[in-house]
């Protein structure tokens, strides 16, 4: 049955252009050249890795070492807790030295929780799981569980869990992202130029367990060689589904999921809801080979390819780096001149963030490292905060918006902190491309108005969501204390009732002597049977005695 | 003679007829309660302070309907009188620094080995978040916690005292650009 | 440390020089004007620029800024020059001076400045001169082709400065043409014959006016190359000279259909006073206009047929700056009613298509 749908697919070509496109977008100058010349390597491990707790979109999990134990390659070192979070394994054979927080290169400078481990010479393998065989239909939940048991997240940089994402059952199409869009990056390139058939078989393995009927692989027109490659591989390969290369012209953000939808369907992701209500999958090329590495192999995502890049690297190139490999070892191994580095961009130059202090990791979301001599004079670099220019609303920026906002708003907005009218111009649609900035003439840094203005409705949200549950609890105390307080009144008045009652009786029986008798009879008896109560009552008596 | 007649009678008629349909709109369309009042109090960051000098941001809400001026909390600070004038269309005033100044966030937190469990702080607590019970110790309840410090006067043994809240990376802010060109108004916070 | 969020990439124009092109699209226009009405508009030039960076110097200087770097956006100079081009070449150098510091207090740094300003600068200083001074205003020289003599460079600027030339000739003498009468601009002329009850064929079969007309005629169409100029290297995108031209071509097609003694000609229109100039260096700027594609459309073609309609219909001869000013309101509402589809908020029938 296989080998007639391969034949099929053989027969036309698996390659065609993009059906759709997508508002705006950039061309900036690639640099992809510099890493993309050199096959994969290995990188060795570090004497020390720095392995933050948290290194997924979601909760953070539960360390389960503890400081001075021994562990071994693939260990688990933090459990997922909750459905948005992810395992975290060890990279390396080793000692936990030390559980205190560290600098994990996020943009705050502040430190996070962080497991610090002091590496053995001698490593082991480090596959501790057992290779599944997917072909196998009754295997799909075992597949399920090993992607989440193997920590696996979104490589592309977003490093949402993975095993929600293949949780879903009604996936028409696997698109895999390999747009690679922005400039320096080349890792998910390398690996289909290199290892195309692991990659395959990962989308196939994937694309088998979300019952996909067909796989889509997405890819720039600037990425001629690993097209070939892969299409050469999908040619060779005999696995069941149907796979197609759709090749897009070269614009910047085309790898951004909303967009590399709509450049493969010609579709639109409705605002609010997610790929999988159109029957989409979208996958990157890296996070489908930790998924060949975590079933095939049996190998937890540890480790990952990441491209070292910029003009002072001695070697540059894609290099598979353990997590928690810190930005000085990669200085001392690659011999970059600190002197020139004032800073490292993790990710790319448009959405990757920069760190100064170079004790930051590796994680799992680290796909490129660039170390660059910042060159001032053609501002292709912007290296410090200048006093910007303001806005003149030359509509650059909404020209080349890919989520069809109006940058030139957006900023309106922040600055003036008017958050409502922010988030009616679409704020949280906004991607953080980073092309409107790019495009500036003012050089407004314009992102990082966005991202001001997003934490500040998060802030707000977050200060509603609080005031609103004090507000319960102080209605809830007010009503409380009313409560108490109208049943001590009705407390009150019951018993104010029993006396007058009493009194009534006794005024009915005043001739009937017997009836006294039995009624101080049963007075005494209750006395002997509580005292606290009876007194009460016996207080009564005397004052209705005086009274009468 | 006839022609004001007819004048004052057809005006005599749209006032009545005027009058009864408002009347009935009264009538129909009556809202229970205060609207405003309820806007107001989601405004207010509904710590139950004080601050302001009413007991409670609910009756703080009914007197600004009342106007009140809406600079008297604190809690709520620049953002909070923000929202408020906008809501209210009013100007925009500066914090009453009588009523105190705007803070970091803060929770309080019983130290809980000289506590002599004497229920006072429970007692003040406008949102129940100390738990308790007589002559036990008591603790203070932090994800409850609206930093209103109405426990510490009462307490006799001074054992509570008022933490700021830390920043954590999930809730880190993104700041403000437009204040990074001027490095000295950044209120620097050194975090060990 | 702070880090600076990404993007770290960034190539573009700076605004300054942005500023500095359209000041050089504005070459072409300038020369053809000096040759159809003399020096004075050099000194103009000169004068405009002078005041308009002094003003925004001096401005900025008592809102405690650093002028530096505002000066050298060049807008100040842009808004000096933008005037420059719309004033009289003869005008006295005090108005220049009066309508510049206006336009440049409270066109622009009454509001804070570059960027913040809901007014065309330019126009609200030309406004002013226009209510203030009317007859100064209005008081062009006749073109090139036409006139007796054009004042020299000297002459000009002792028209400027002192309103009278070393022999004792004033603006008046130099606008007298041969037959003793003094002509206007075109658009004025038109205005002032049709009060008088004179038909069109009448009003355009005068040599005067087919000379006077060819001068404005090559102005408009300078201004036009240098428009076309700015149009190629991207600094304004079509939307609103398109729809302003347009709508223009429209509505004066639309009222010379029906009546053609009483209503000028389209080619009249766009080939006269200020329109072209209008189209590509006024209604364009970008603080001031309608920020959105479709609000972009809108804003240029509704300035397009105010200008047709004041011009016809209004006390002044020229409408330029009031159709300007007048959609300069306008924008906040047409930029709220014309936000562009966000990505995936289009209807649902529409995604699925």
């Amino acid at each position: 049955m296989s080998k007639s749908i391969v034949k099929s697919v053989s027969s036309k070509s698996i390659v065609e252009q993009a059906k759709g496109s997508f508002h705006g977008g950039i061309h900036p100058a690639e640099f992809k050249n510099i890493s993309n010349q050199q096959s994969i390597k290995d990188l060795p491990i570090a004497a020390q890795l720095v392995i933050p707790v948290k290194q997924q979109l979601g909760q953070t999990g539960e360390v389960v070492v503890n400081l001075g134990d021994r562990i071994s390659r693939g260990q688990l070192l933090v459990k997922a807790t909750g459905i948005l979070s992810a395992n975290i394994h060890s990279p390396a054979d080793g000692i936990v030295t030390s559980l205190s927080p560290a600098y994990v290169g996020h943009p705050s400078g502040m430190k996070s929780a962080a497991i610090t481990i002091k590496t053995d010479l001698e490593q082991s393998e480090g596959k501790i799981f057992e290779p599944i065989d997917w072909r196998n239909p009754s295997n799909l939940e075992e597949i399920q569980s090993r992607i989440r048991q193997a920590g696996i997240v979104g490589l592309g940089g977003a490093t949402f869990p993975t095993h929600v994402k293949t949780s879903s059952r009604e996936i028409n199409t696997l698109i895999v992202n390999a747009m690679e869009c922005e400039p320096f990056i080349t890792c998910d390139d390398r690996m289909l130029k290199d290892i195309p058939k692991q990659v395959i078989e990962g989308a196939q393995i994937v694309a088998n367990l979300v019952k996909a009927k067909n796989i889509i692989f997405a890819t720039e027109d600037n990425k001629q060689l690993s097209i070939e490659k892969l299409s050469e591989a999908i040619s060779k390969t005999t696995e069941s589904i149907p796979m197609s290369i759709v090749v897009a012209p070269t614009k910047y953000p085309s790898g951004g999921e909303k967009q590399t939808i709509e450049l493969v369907t010609g579709k639109q992701v409705p605002s609010g809801k997610i790929p999988a209500s159109m029957g989409l999958l979208v996958q990157n090329v890296a996070t489908l080979h930790a998924v060949f590495n975590a079933v095939v192999k049996g190998q937890p995502l540890y480790q990952r390819l990441v491209t070292i890049t910029g003009n002072l690297v001695d070697r540059p190139g894609n290099y598979w780096i353990a997590f928690g490999t810190q930005i000085t070892d990669l200085i001392e191994h690659f011999n970059v001149d600190v002197n020139d580095c004032e800073k490292v961009i993790i990710g790319g130059p448009l959405m990757g963030q920069s760190v100064t202090d170079f004790t930051a990791p590796v994680t799992k979301a680290t796909n490129c490292l660039i170390f660059n001599k910042a060159d001032k004079t053609e501002k292709a670099w912007l290296t410090q905060t200048t006093e910007h220019q303001p806005c003149i609303r030359c509509g650059e920026c909404e020209k080349v918006c890919p989520a069809d906002l109006l940058p030139q708003q957006l900023l309106w907005y922040s600055q003036s902190d008017q958050w409502e009218n922010l988030q009616q111009q679409g704020i949280l649609d906004c991607i953080e491309c980073g092309a409107c900035a790019y495009v500036c003439p003012s050089e407004i840094p314009l992102v990082q108005y966005y991202r001001y203005g997003k934490s500040s409705l998060k802030d707000i949200q977050r200060k509603n969501v609080i005031a609103e549950k004090a507000k319960k609890r102080f209605d809830f105390k007010e009503m409380r204390i009313q409560r108490e307080k109208a049943e001590r009144a009705a407390k009150h008045k019951k018993a104010a009732e029993a006396r007058r009652q009493a009194a009534l009786d006794k005024k009915n029986d005043s001739d009937g002597k017997q009836q006294a008798i039995n009624d101080a009879l049963a007075r005494v008896k209750q006395k002997k049977a509580s005292v606290g109560q009876a007194q009460g009552v016996a207080q009564t008596e005397t004052d209705e005695k005086k009274e009468s | 003679m006839l022609e004001l007649l007819i004048a004052t009678l057809t005006l005599v008629g749209f006032a009545f007829i005027c009058g009864s349909l408002l009347g009935f709109a009264s009538i129909k369309f009556k809202v229970e309660g205060n609207p405003i009042v309820d806007q107001i109090n989601e405004v207010l960051p509904q710590t139950q302070c004080g601050q302001c000098g009413y007991p409670g941001c609910k009756p703080y809400a009914e007197a600004i309907a009342e106007g009140e001026a809406i600079n008297r909390c604190p809690p709520g600070g620049e953002a909070g009188i923000k929202a408020l004038a906008e809501l209210l269309d009013m100007e925009v005033v500066e914090l009453d620094e009588s009523c105190g100044e705007e803070s970091l966030p803060t929770v309080v937190v019983i130290r809980e080995d000289e506590c002599i469990g004497c229920t006072k702080c429970i007692q003040a607590c406008p949102v129940d978040a100390i738990t308790g019970a007589a002559k036990m110790m008591h603790t203070v309840i932090e994800s409850e916690c609206t930093g209103c410090d109405l426990c510490i006067p009462p307490c006799p043994v001074d054992c509570i005292d008022i933490v700021e809240i830390q920043p954590t990376i999930d809730d880190w802010h993104w700041p403000n650009p437009a204040q990074l060109n001027k490095p000295s108004q950044i209120p620097v916070k050194v975090i060990s | 440390m702070m880090n600076l969020s990404s993007p770290f990439f960034h190539k573009a124009m700076p605004t300054n020089k942005v500023m500095m092109l359209v000041c050089v699209a504005l070459i072409p226009g300038i020369i053809t004007q000096v040759y159809f009405f003399g020096f004075g508009v050099i000194i103009n030039l000169i004068l405009c620029a002078v005041f308009a960076v002094s003003a925004e110097y001096t401005i900025l200087k008592l809102r405690t800024r650093e002028p530096r770097t505002s000066i050298q956006d060049n807008s100040a100079l842009l808004t000096g020059l933008l005037l420059a081009v719309a004033l009289p070449p003869t005008l006295p150098f005090w108005m220049t001076f009066v309508g510049v510091w206006f336009a440049i207090i409270f066109g622009k740094q009454l509001y804070g400045g570059l960027g913040y300003n809901p007014f065309n600068p330019a126009m609200v200083g030309y406004v002013l001169l226009l209510i203030s001074f009317p007859v100064e205003m209005t008081a062009w020289l006749p073109a090139r082709e036409l006139a007796v003599s054009l004042p020299s460079f000297y002459e000009s600027s002792q028209l400027i400065f002192f309103a009278q030339t070393a022999d004792g000739l004033t603006v008046e003498n130099f606008r007298q043409l041969a037959d003793g009468f003094t002509m206007a601009t075109p658009l004025d002329h038109l205005k002032t014959e049709t009060t008088l009850g004179r038909m069109n064929s009448e009003i355009f079969a005068n040599p005067d006016m087919a000379l006077n007309l060819n001068g404005w005629k090559w102005v408009n169409l300078m201004f036009l190359l240098g428009g076309l100029y700015l149009l190629a290297i991207k600094i304004v995108r079509w939307h609103i000279p398109v729809a302003y031209l347009l709508a223009m071509i429209i509505t004066s097609f639309l009222l010379n259909t029906y009546d053609n003694q009483l209503y000028a000609a389209p080619s009249f229109h766009l080939l006269t006073g200020a329109t072209m100039l209008g189209a590509f260096f006024i209604a364009t700027d970008p603080v001031s206009a309608s920020t959105t594609p479709k609000g972009r459309l809108i804003y240029g073609a509704l300035i397009g047929f105010l200008i047709v309609i004041i011009r016809t219909f209004g006390g002044y001869p020229d409408a330029i700056a009031f159709a300007v000013l007048l959609l300069n309101i306008a924008v906040p509402t047409i930029d709220h009613y014309t936000k562009p589809v966000i990505y995936g908020h289009k209807k649902e029938t529409e995604l699925h298509d």
